[in-house]
């Protein structure tokens, strides 16, 4: 048995566990099979390469943040890649380990395995991958497959791929494969292909001219049996999608346009009205200027190999966020998820370098960059007179392409600032506005509005020996009011680190609540090996990483993170 | 000439997957004229969901839709229990969100199932692994009921209105043997609640005078119910269990049930469960 769990978690009708035991042993004999014999010589040569990762959290109860205790006392997450690689042949294989699940992940993972195995074979024109991988169409707003540890998501395909040059400037992808759940498979069946045309390479006449143009098309479908009583469900599901892409010199202009047909699902309350999703994204950079355009339209866009799952299980599809992801913790207090069900919205950003030796730039110049994001739900008309909006069993509404609602998602204004000052010591201030639709995010509260400052200094005591001194403040009348944050953080390089920081509610409007979220942290780092070891409160709040999040629940307690790589 | 030749290849197939696409024109629901909703109580197998909620959970109004859908469908041979607990179940100071549907028992369910998100419940079965979304209830309903029931299960209640004492009679008769460790358990559940509920399909989302129905107040001991002996489990056994309830003055009489169910411990499959009207 390749996979070993406490529970299977998921009703799988499809295949189940048993099968999915079935499916690895073909893929060894498959394995076997294809590898010609002088590959073995090949295979005999090769690089094996890894990484392993331990994330570990002790949890005892504090009644003044809302940490609870865990009955295990402490949880534990922890994976490691093995990858070998020989000529044209690569294989490996991952382990997870989830005893229990960390808290703020989905607990479905609690177990051990190797949900993760593949072997890839490249040779000329050709690719083929069987068992597990991750693929991206374009943007990914059609099909991405994609794995974050911080999010909990993996939602990998396992089958096989084919990818196929069949002259310079053209790629063919195929893949068929139904996706992962946990240590488990979800009960969708993936077909997916792709094209991509790199215009300056098939016309020779055009191979040398500045302009670079590309034309990319895909289309995926989705089956999984129709097994409802109430509604008439569509059992194969596709969405096609086109993309092109101009650049010359420092300007680039990159859209894609995906349509997919009725897919009644849960993230849609079981409506039947088409999906549509448009991203554009323009940039051009020169001469110490950049300045970014975004554009993006979602309409009934949630893509999943099974119609009743949520929150980031099973995805298909892949909405990329319109709004900046911020690294500081005040600024991402309050951060934009992409909203599959509808959104529309802009986002720019200019950023300009002042010239070293200048007046205004100083003596090392001066990085200023300002951004924006805004985003609004898109329009809804009623499919007639007494339908109303997103009634199960109808097809849900109406929208107009152009069209915004008046009900704005999310603002975020934000001026950034940053400078060398010395040898020494440098700084970067930012400024933020935010205004974020909590009722609609998360599903409590109202709108809030937000001013947020940041000043981060480093100070570069004598050499190997740096201080960073980070402070946040946020300001708001709604929800839990304003915080104050400061972090100082010592390094000697290139091992040690060590860090103190606190939260501080101290405008949350019940006086009880009003509380520092105090954490100590120290890290030793020696060659490719890491280990930090933290103790304190954490804050509860929401995780963000390209526009997909999870809520992180209060804890105190110890944490320990060892990361390890070869 | 192998060039073109994939290039066709690849053509052929997108088109074949082109076909692939199952456009549904409407009628969107299906014609359920003829599913059976003839109630034959104790022979047929009834099915039970236990259904995680909470008054502040703006898409739980759609789980709470889908039950009354499975009821229509199947009339009462869905039984419903909704669990007030965790995040969503809280309570605030003002004038709204106030009734308090949380209970001891719900917390430990919460403890046991560690839900990840709401709504969600489970379908025949208590096994946490088990816990899906609403969406996938009709589907898993549908996957069970027309199983062999194994057991006859009824309530038979008496309300003693002056001191709030409820005797509840629970009448068990084996068609066959009851394999493994089997557990009977039994719950007193409030319908007609009128309290806030935040629904998202509603303008304004919290709506005041919402019903809230199947609220689970307490149990007969155990939320785990109590195991019932080898010999209860034999077949042809008729069993008669006695448990008994303590009304709250809180609660409305005319509008609670009794839910009685079995289930085996290991596999945590629910074997049959019944419900009976309080006061008929």
């Amino acid at each position: 048995m390749f996979f070993s769990r406490k529970s299977s978690s998921i009703p799988n009708r499809f295949i189940g566990s048993d099968n999915s035991s079935f499916m690895n042993r073909i893929l060894i004999i498959v394995l076997i099979l294809i590898i010609p014999a002088g590959l073995f010589a090949q295979i005999t040569q090769g690089r094996l390469s890894g990484n392993f990762q331990l994330d570990a959290q002790s949890y005892r109860a504090d009644s003044t943040i809302g940490a609870v205790a865990v009955p295990e006392n402490f949880l534990t997450n922890s994976y490691a890649n093995f990858r070998y690689d020989a000529g044209d042949f690569s294989a490996g294989v991952r382990y997870e380990g989830y005893l229990n699940t960390l808290q703020g992940i989905d607990p479905g993972n609690d177990g051990v395995g190797f949900p993760h195995i593949f072997a890839q074979y490249r040779h000329d024109d050709l690719d083929i991958t069987v068992g597990s991988f991750y693929e991206q169409f374009g943007s990914g707003i059609l099909l991405r497959t994609w794995e974050d540890k911080n999010l909990g998501i993996d939602n990998s395909l396992k089958g096989f791929r084919v990818k196929y040059t069949p002259i310079d400037g053209i790629q063919l992808t195929g893949l068929i494969g139904q996706q992962r759940i946990f240590f488990d498979m979800g009960p969708g069946l993936v077909r997916a292909l792709d094209g991509n045309i790199v215009i300056n390479d098939v016309v020779p006449l055009l191979r040398d001219k500045a302009t670079r143009v590309s034309l990319g098309g895909s289309f995926v479908s989705n089956y999984q049996p129709d097994d409802d009583p109430i509604y008439i469900l569509p059992e194969n599901v596709g969405g096609w999608a086109s993309r092109l892409h101009i650049s010359r010199g420092g300007f680039s202009m990159e859209s894609e346009y995906a349509h997919k047909i009725n897919d009644p699902s849960a993230d849609n309350g079981f409506i039947y009205k088409p999906g549509h999703a448009l991203l554009i994204n323009t940039s051009y950079a020169g001469d110490g200027l950049g300045i970014a355009l975004s554009a993006k339209r979602v309409d009934n866009m949630s893509f999943r190999s099974c119609r009743n799952q949520n929150l980031s299980k099973l995805m298909i599809n892949y909405l990329p966020p319109i709004s900046k992801n911020h690294t500081y913790s005040l600024m991402n207090f309050y951060p934009y998820a992409s909203q599959s069900r509808g959104e529309m919205g802009l986002q720019g950003e200019i950023s300009y370098r002042l010239k070293r030796g200048t007046a205004l730039g100083g003596k090392y110049g001066t990085q200023l960059s300002f951004n924006f994001s805004l985003v609004n739900d898109i329009d809804h008309q009623m499919v007639n007179d007494s339908t109303p909006i997103w009634t199960s069993g109808t097809d849900g509404y109406t929208s107009e392409f152009f069209r915004f609602s008046d009900q704005p998602f999310y603002r975020d204004y934000n001026f950034e600032v940053e400078r060398k000052l010395t040898k020494n010591w440098k700084f970067s201030a930012i400024v933020q506005h935010l205004q974020y639709n909590q009722m609609i995010l998360e599903g409590k509260g109202g709108m809030v509005n937000a001013e947020i400052a940041v000043l981060d200094i480093t100070w570069k005591i004598k050499p190997k020996h740096a201080l960073r001194l980070e402070t946040q403040g946020l300001w708001t009348k709604e929800d839990k009011g304003n915080w104050a944050m400061v972090l100082a953080e010592y390094s000697v390089s290139p091992h040690w680190f060590f860090s103190v920081l606190d939260h501080y509610n101290y405008g949350n409007p019940d006086d009880t609540k009003r509380q520092h979220y105090l954490i100590g942290s120290f890290g030793f780092v020696k060659d490719a090996n890491r280990i930090q070891l933290s103790y304190g409160k954490q804050k509860e709040g929401i995780l963000c990483v390209g526009g997909v999040c999870r809520n992180v629940p209060a804890m105190n307690g110890f944490t320990i993170s060892i990361s390890s790589s070869f | 000439m192998m060039k073109n030749l994939s290039i066709y290849l690849f053509i052929l197939i997108a088109g074949f997957l082109f076909a692939s696409c199952d456009i549904i024109e409407g009628p969107y629901l299906e014609d359920n004229n003829f599913i059976d909703t003839t109630k034959d109580e104790g022979i047929q197998k009834n099915v039970l969901i236990l259904e995680y909620t909470g008054h502040t959970c703006k898409s739980c109004p759609k789980a709470h839709r889908t039950i009354e859908q499975l009821e229509e469908l199947y009339s009462d041979r869905v039984i419903s229990v909704a669990f007030h607990t965790g995040y969503f179940a809280r309570t605030f100071s003002g004038d709204k969100f106030t009734t308090d549907f949380r209970t001891d028992q719900g917390s430990e369910m919460e403890t046991y199932f560690k839900f990840a998100v709401f709504p969600v419940g489970v379908v025949g079965n208590l096994e946490k692994s088990k816990q899906a979304s609403y969406s996938s209830w009709p589907s898993e309903v549908s996957a069970v009921i027309e199983d062999v029931a194994l057991v006859d299960l009824f309530t038979v209640s008496e309300y003693n209105n002056t001191s709030g004492e409820i005797e509840i009679k629970v009448g068990l008769h084996n068609k066959s043997t009851l394999e493994g460790n089997v557990s009977l358990a039994v719950y007193l559940l409030e319908s007609g609640i009128i309290s806030w509920q935040k629904d998202e399909s509603q303008d304004p989302i919290d709506v005041e005078d919402y019903e809230h129905n199947h609220v689970f107040r307490t149990s007969a001991g155990s939320v785990w119910g109590e195991s019932l002996s080898q010999s209860d489990c034999s077949a042809n056994a008729n069993i008669q269990v006695i448990k008994q309830i303590q009304m709250d003055p809180a609660w409305v009489p005319e509008n609670c049930s009794i839910v009685a169910f079995l289930y085996e411990t290991v596999s945590r499959d629910v074997i049959q469960c019944s419900s009976e009207i309080l006061i008929k």
